[in-house]
């Protein structure tokens, strides 16, 4: 069976490796990007089956990187889980109305990330 | 007649011997069914234990990630200013908080602010050894955490303190972390969190004493 390759989206070399630690115990090839800039044009190239985004990011933040990939047909499609430290209702609001089908706040539960990363891809 | 009769007594008696025959093996059968049910019992019993020691593991194996992250993550760098980030990002990534203030110990003897993030630093520039509860924590080197210990002699700015972490090299404070409010997603401080805070209490304190020699090593080669 093909390996499902996910992009990891954060600005937080802290926060990358967390989840990059995790998600190596899993059957996955793993994509980073530092922001949503280069979160959106890693997406467009590899066509990862997952996306996990940070939302307080430079350059583009993870809103404005959802609501990119919703616009183009190559990309409208994988899923999204916003991975974030910002936990308010607003936010969620936000996360989903901007395009995201999944919302996990920080601090990371390594257990939660793995279940959901399985649910978003039927692994 | 006798012998309809004969033959009528010879098939009913084999009737009988067969019906005794198959309630033996319908007692057989329920009994075999029972023990297979006691057994999927069992083993559904043994599979629920399975299921609960392996989330145990995954959750040692994470929290024992976020102390790996933390450790590697303080000792990967020699620049001053990315041991404070990292310092920061930790704080906010694997505890839970974006309001914290670090601390120095300058020659006076004051704690010095030097980084801060989600504060107002105005009330923090300079705390003196003894005051309040980061003045307190930076002369006796040990962590304070209010869930335990409570908020008495907190100065101006500490009410929203939720822990103040001493750093120590050798044993002896040199600097003070400390973290105010959590972020609304975190109940409250657990048992990693306390690992953490003794990691950075060691590793942070390390961190930032080794960027400041390799500072001064290059400005003093750059000479």
């Amino acid at each position: 069976m093909a390996r499902k390759k996910i992009l990891v989206v954060d600005d937080s070399k802290t926060a990358m490796l967390m989840q990059l630690m995790i998600l190596r115990k899993g059957p996955y090839d793993l994509v980073t990007a530092s922001d949503g800039e280069e979160g959106v044009a890693k997406a467009l190239s590899e066509r990862p089956d997952l996306i996990l985004m940070d939302l307080v990011m430079p350059r583009m933040n993870g809103l404005q990187a959802i609501r990119e990939l919703r616009r183009c047909d190559s990309t409208r499609q994988i899923p999204v889980i916003v991975v974030s430290t910002r936990g308010e209702a607003e936010s969620l609001e936000a996360g989903f109305e901007s395009g995201c089908n999944d919302y996990l706040t920080k601090p990371i539960d390594g257990v939660a990330l793995l279940a959901k990363v399985r649910v978003h891809l039927g692994a | 007649m006798l012998e309809e009769n004969e033959r009528l007594r010879a098939r009913l008696a084999a009737a009988l011997t067969q019906a005794r025959l198959l309630e033996e093996r319908l007692n057989r059968a329920e009994s075999a069914a029972l023990e297979l049910q006691q057994r999927l019992a069992a083993v559904e019993e043994e599979r629920r234990r399975f299921a609960q020691e392996y989330l145990e593991v995954e959750q040692q194996s994470s929290n024992l990630a976020n102390l790996y992250v933390a450790s590697y993550q303080l000792h990967g760098t020699l620049d001053r200013e990315d041991a404070l980030r990292t310092i920061h990002e930790i704080v906010a990534n694997l505890v839970g908080s974006e309001e914290m203030a670090l601390f120095e110990l300058d020659p006076d003897g004051d704690m010095a602010l030097v980084s801060c993030n989600g504060i107002d630093p105005v009330p923090f520039e300079r705390v003196a050894a003894g005051d309040g509860i980061i003045g307190r924590v930076a002369i006796d080197g040990r962590t304070h955490l209010t869930e335990r210990d409570g908020l008495q002699g907190a100065r101006r700015g500490e009410e929203r303190l939720t822990a103040c972490v001493p750093l120590c090299l050798a044993g002896r404070p040199t600097g003070v972390l400390a973290i105010f409010r959590l972020l609304p997603q975190k109940a409250g401080l657990g048992p990693l969190d306390r690992e953490l805070f003794d990691l950075l209490s060691d590793q942070a304190a390390m961190a930032l004493y080794c960027t400041d020699l390799h500072r001064r090593f290059t400005a003093s080669r750059a000479h």
